[in-house]
This record gives C-alpha cells, sequence and structure tokens, in this order.
C-alpha cells in the first residue's frame, strides 16, 4: 500500500509539472518547482519505509533544507535582479 | 495489522487527499496569488500529515523523533519560502496593479497606487 501511495504521488506531481512548463508567469514556475519538490522528499520518506532504508531519513532533512535554500535565493536574485546588492 | 498501523495509514491518506487539493489548486484558480496561496497552505498540511504517519509507522523513538523534525521543519520552510517568492512578485510587478481589487501593501509601502504601473 505504501509504494501504491508513493506511485500515486510521483503521479501527482507529474501532473504538477505542466504549471512548471506552461505557466503564464515565472511565479507560476517557482511555486510548481517548489511543490515538486515537496512531493519528492514525501515520496522518498516513503521510500525509506518500505525498504527500510533509514539512511535516507538524513537525505530527506538535507534535501528539505537545500529546497528551502534554493527557494531563498532564488526570491532574492528574482526581486532584485542580483544576488549581492 | 494492529490499530497503530491502521492510524498510520490513516495519516498517509489524509495526506494523499490533502495532496490532490493542492494539485486542483494549483490547475485551476485563475490568478497567481490564489495559486500560491493553494501551494502554501494545503502543501504544508499534507507534508506535516505525512511525517506524522511515517513516524507513526516506524514507531522507533529517536527515528520518529527525527521523522518529526522533517514535519516540523516543512511547516515553517514551506509558507516562508512561498512568502518570500510573494514579495518578490509584488516588487517585480507580475500582476498589474489594475488587476487588484485590495492593494494594501503599497499603501503600506507608502507609496502611490498608480505610481508602479
Amino acid at each position: 500500500m505504501i509504494i501504491g501511495l508513493a506511485v500515486f504521488f510521483a503521479v501527482l506531481s507529474f501532473i504538477v509539472s505542466y504549471r512548471v512548463v506552461v505557466g503564464p508567469t515565472i511565479t507560476d514556475r517557482l511555486i510548481g518547482a517548489d511543490t515538486i519538490g515537496i512531493f519528492m522528499s514525501m515520496v522518498m520518506l516513503m521510500i525509506a519505509l518500505e525498504y527500510d532504508m533509514f539512511l535516507l531519513v538524513d537525505i530527506v532533512l538535507a534535501y528539505a533544507v537545500l529546497l528551502f535554500i534554493d527557494m531563498l535565493i532564488y526570491a532574492k536574485y528574482f526581486e532584485h535582479g542580483e544576488l549581492y546588492k | 495489522m494492529t490499530i497503530r498501523i491502521i492510524a498510520a495509514y490513516f495519516f498517509m491518506a489524509s495526506s494523499a487527499a490533502f495532496a490532490v487539493v493542492t494539485v486542483l489548486g494549483l490547475l485551476r484558480f485563475p490568478d497567481v496569488y490564489t495559486r500560491m496561496h493553494a501551494a502554501a497552505v494545503v502543501l504544508t498540511m499534507s507534508a506535516v500529515l505525512m511525517s506524522i504517519g511515517t513516524a507513526i509507522y516506524v514507531w522507533k523513538f529517536f527515528l520518529s523523533i527525527k521523522i518529526m523534525m522533517i514535519g516540523f521543519f516543512f511547516l515553517f520552510s514551506n509558507p516562508m519560502a512561498t512568502h518570500a517568492i510573494a514579495r518578490a512578485s509584488y516588487k517585480r510587478k507580475i500582476v498589474l496593479p489594475k488587476e487588484y481589487e485590495i492593494d494594501a501593501y503599497s499603501e503600506y509601502l507608502g507609496r502611490d497606487s498608480d505610481e508602479h504601473s
């Protein structure tokens, strides 16, 4: 059941990639990328449960922190036009 | 199948339901900021419910605490990132100021609403 739920989340993130590809503005693309990243971290958590690879939990934590810093850097670059200002 | 596994499956199924609501909101809402609202609120609820269900499923002390810390981090990080993107897209004039119903943030910034059009 868990692996079926993981496949379901993967299908949902594939549907969200529509908003990344044909989003009208750049904000829609950023939000779609954020959503896909969080879905992928949840899928990795479920894979760690299914196959008893609990090293993946640490990887999910690092992935969440990197996703957060990525989104802040994208927002700052998008607001100012350059990073160091 | 004990009642603990059933509770874990219940939390995971609620997380999947919230994820479906997130995808529907991202695909069907008409405006940029409403889509962003769907991705901020409902997706945070989905991630927190998934981490709670996973922590109940494994049921080991330190591992459950670590997985709950991932959910606690998502509870803060996802609205903060979405707020930063929304503020940046307001400053870069993604939606033109004529299209707002209520524009209180430009009054807060102390500039005229017609100024940055």
